[in-house]
């Protein structure tokens, strides 16, 4: 539990310092093309390797099929209206029907 | 909280919109957190962070994917370190953020640290009028409400949290991998310089899972795509 709560305060600490860091150090200035760019690359890299990782888990052989179909689904309607909460929802509804459906 | 709607209009570079326009959109875009905090504050719960824990996390880290990221690589047997690292580089994207929101801040150095908490991803979004200007009511404004709803849905799912088995079968598992996939077509639709490092990412920790890495091992290794940006700036949007 201890564990827990350093790497809780550790998150918090980061959480906060990156979003001061610009205003406190940087001031007007902008950072140097190249760093900014692997920065601004850093948020969408994240999330491909978190949802790749959270789609195939530690067993890669055998995916969570209904999870697969909700994904999928919510991602078409996003693709379709652009719409966070519509778009999850028919993610969640989609999940559940599968994993009703399916043996 | 992180939403990836869309701004319906951007109001004209010298207009500011109204302190109740903002709330009103703070409270639209804090629908979608407030599930999203549920969906934590159960699964949290269910991982035996205990009640207080997750409140904590939700109330001074107010990043939902950072949370997931901190819950998903900690649950997965990593150390704390690990899964600070995992939430601190889903966060790493605030800092270019917030130095483009600074010229909106306002006092001195020490209080616009402070303000830039306020930087969130849709608060953001909804706030920049273009050439690089942003509305400071409607940063202030749109965020505060989703800060409510983030901190409330997770105190409402510890109090709930329904077992893994039923949140399964109502298929509340699919609301994180859902958000970030909805994150993560935002980034790819808004520029296609994040292709070949989101590709390359993809590549890389699919094939560390195929070989058996763990899946926190797996996500380390995919962020080094961003590296990509370091050697090809040029293609930079």
């Amino acid at each position: 539990m201890i564990a827990l709560w350093y790497g809780i305060a550790l998150t918090v600490v980061t959480a906060f310092v990156i979003k001061a860091a610009g205003p406190l150090l940087a001031g007007d200035r902008a950072l140097p093309g190249p760093a900014r760019h692997a920065l601004t690359l850093l948020a969408p890299v994240v999330l491909m390797s978190l949802v790749v990782s959270l789609l195939l888990g530690p067993d890669a052989a055998a995916p969570d099929v209904p999870r697969l179909g909700g994904v999928t689904a919510a991602a078409a309607m996003w693709l379709y209206r652009r719409s966070l909460l519509p778009s999850v929802l028919v993610g969640v509804v989609c999940t559940a029907t599968l994993r009703a459906l399916l043996p | 909280m992180e939403a990836v709607d869309r701004p319906p209009h951007s109001p004209s570079h010298t207009q500011q919109v109204s302190t109740r326009t903002a709330l009103a959109t703070g409270i639209g875009l804090g629908a979608g957190g407030f599930l999203l905090a549920i969906t934590f504050g159960a699964l949290a719960q269910d991982s035996g962070w205990g009640p207080v824990a997750p409140v904590v996390a939700s109330a001074l880290v107010f990043s939902g994917t950072a949370q997931f990221a901190f819950l998903e690589t900690f649950d997965g047997g990593a150390g704390p370190w690990a899964a600070a690292a995992a939430a601190t580089m889903v966060n790493l994207r605030y800092l270019p953020m917030a130095l483009a929101a600074n010229p909106a801040l306002k006092g001195g150095r020490a209080r616009r640290a402070l303000e830039a908490q306020a930087v969130v991803d849709s608060s953001w979004a909804y706030a920049h009028r273009g050439a690089g200007e942003f509305d400071r009511r409607m940063l202030f404004g749109a965020t505060a409400p989703q800060y409510a709803a983030w901190v409330g849905g997770t105190i409402l799912g510890v109090v709930v949290a329904p077992p893994p088995h039923v949140q399964a079968a109502m298929g509340l598992d699919v609301v994180f991998p859902a958000f970030c996939v909805l994150l993560l077509l935002k980034e790819l639709t808004a520029s296609r310089s994040t292709w070949l490092p989101c590709l390359t990412a993809c590549a890389l920790v699919a094939t560390a899972l195929v070989l058996g890495m763990s899946p926190s091992a797996a996500l380390t290794l995919g962020c080094a795509a961003a590296l990509l940006g370091l050697v090809k700036p040029e293609v930079a949007t």
